[in-house]
């Protein structure tokens, strides 16, 4: 498409799609089982028999035994236009998860958290954005955090930083994680805005995509089931991890829903609960409501925060350093 | 290369765009596997009509005939619902850049309209391909783009059919702001 053809009109109608996001992997299980019918059909590409019903199989009858030998063979391949066998074995989910996140790493993840402490109300959210959805060690990364308190914004701030392989683990040291990162700003208690390097950004274990990857791809969760998320078919899975000292630490328990077609993440809920003490108690409970939005020149400058009008600049803003100070 | 060899490398380029398709159109579940395993059953038959530089327009159009063969059996029905919809185009005015009021409008359009749209804004094709998919010459493709695109504008109250495509409108936000979002 040209320039002159990619008015606003039609930058506003790609970005309405019905299903944003959605770009099923030819890897997953579904395309696999899809392709290997085709190529399985007839060795070489030329005309082959169009698809045929067991209904029609039954009227045209069977002449001969190699003729009911072959129509078997076609009935089976009918049958199984659905899940292929073995859809939810772990191996296959997790080169569908892995390769899904590939997939779409080109676009924007949006993460919706929810945060309550000992099984009350929900007492914090917060939005995230990350750029690249699903960042490699070493590319730059755009991450903005929009902060909630007591349903009123907080701070919103984007971090522009290296993602660093610390970033793909469960657990990291203080001394750990990117060295510094560009910060923009806005602090709405204090009704001020930054724009700075910080030598010791904040990170969030708890919304780093890359931490799906890492479990994922560590191979060690269930597969629980298709189950039904806010109307969609979705895979869930779970795992389990030890969070803090290794023996009196307390344990957090994940689920992940991913999407049943595109294997995306959909939601995961972590519940943490204390190992020895009172394993009944819930410390608290996180909710991530993930969705893809395309990466578009509206998009990605949106990732910087609006400075609200009013604000006052200021050298930083509270709980982040200023490099050299 | 094999044929083999060449049919899953465009297999691995049309499975996804080819499901985005049927998408695009309305096809859920086996409607949707079924269209995407038919083009590419197609494909694989006659593979070596499939043009090897570029050969997503000549899928596109093979699933377009296949979508329609499915479509025209429907037609009663969609023929209602266009009517129905095109009742309720007047309120779009309010918010004409919301995604679904947009979704709205395209669906109040004639079909010819609303195909050139969403070839061109949703599968991603340049016009030249979309006159492929087609059937129909590169600058008759994107006449009829810009056709569409006008009539489109004037479904949402933004000009007047047949007045020319213009930049003025500031464009989709994408939905970032989570003072918006909250």
């Amino acid at each position: 498409m040209t320039e002159t053809d990619d008015d606003d009109l039609l930058a506003a109608l790609r970005l309405a799609s019905p299903v944003p996001g959605y770009r099923p992997s030819p890897r997953s299980p579904e395309a696999a089982a899809l392709l290997s019918r085709i190529l399985g059909r007839t060795g070489e590409p030329g005309p082959v028999r169009r698809r045929v019903t067991r209904r029609r199989l039954v009227l045209a009858g069977l002449p001969s035994l190699a003729a009911a030998a072959a129509a078997v063979v076609i009935a089976v391949a009918v049958a199984q236009s659905g899940p292929a066998p073995g859809r939810l074995a772990p191996a296959a989910v997790r080169t569908a998860v892995l390769d899904a996140l590939r997939q779409d790493s080109g676009d924007i993840l949006q993460v919706r958290v929810e945060y309550q402490a000992f099984g009350g109300a929900v007492d914090g959210t917060r939005s995230t954005w990350v750029y690249p959805a699903f960042p490699a060690v070493g590319q730059q990364v755009r991450f903005r955090e929009a902060d909630y308190r007591d349903g009123k914004p907080s701070q919103d701030v984007e971090s522009v930083y290296t993602e660093d392989e610390a970033l793909e683990h469960t657990s990291m040291s203080t001394t750990q994680g990117p060295g510094s990162a560009k910060i923009v700003g806005v602090d709405y208690p204090s009704r001020t805005w930054a724009s700075f390097t910080t030598s010791s950004p904040l990170v969030d274990l708890t919304v780093s995509p890359a931490l799906i990857r890492s479990e994922i791809a560590s191979g060690n969760f269930t597969v629980d089931g298709i189950v039904k998320l806010n109307g969609r078919d979705a895979v869930k899975l779970g795992w389990t991890r030890k969070v803090g000292p290794p023996r009196y630490g307390p344990t957090a328990v994940t689920t992940l829903w991913v999407d049943a077609t595109t294997y995306v993440p959909l939601r995961m809920t972590t519940r943490t609960v204390p190992t020895v003490l009172a394993p009944a108690r819930t410390i608290d409970d996180t909710t991530l409501t993930y969705q893809l939005i395309p990466a578009t020149t509206a998009s990605l400058r949106a990732l910087t925060p609006p400075i609200p009008a009013g604000f006052t600049r200021a050298g930083q803003i509270p709980g982040y350093s200023r490099a050299g100070s | 290369m094999d044929p083999e060899t060449r049919f899953r490398a465009l297999f691995e380029l049309a499975y996804p765009a080819l499901c985005r398709y049927a998408r695009h159109r309305g096809l859920t579940g086996a409607d949707a596997d079924d269209l995407v395993a038919q083009a590419l059953e197609v494909a694989w038959r006659r593979l070596g009509d499939v043009p090897a530089d570029d050969p997503m327009p000549w899928l596109y159009a093979v699933a377009r005939n296949l979508w329609r063969e499915q479509h025209r059996q429907q037609r009663r029905r969609s023929d209602l619902l266009t009517r129905l919809r095109l009742h309720a185009v007047p309120g779009l005015v309010a918010a004409p850049f919301e995604p679904g009021a947009l979704r709205e409008a395209l669906a109040s359009l004639r079909e010819s309209d609303q195909e050139i749209l969403r070839l061109v804004a949703w599968d991603g094709l340049t016009p030249a391909q979309a006159a492929v998919v087609l059937g129909c010459g590169p600058v008759a493709a994107r006449s009829r783009l810009h056709r569409a695109r006008a009539r489109l504008a004037a479904r949402l109250g933004l000009e007047p059919a047949g007045q020319p495509p213009g930049r003025s409108r500031p464009g989709a936000s994408g939905n970032l702001d989570p003072m918006e979002v909250q």
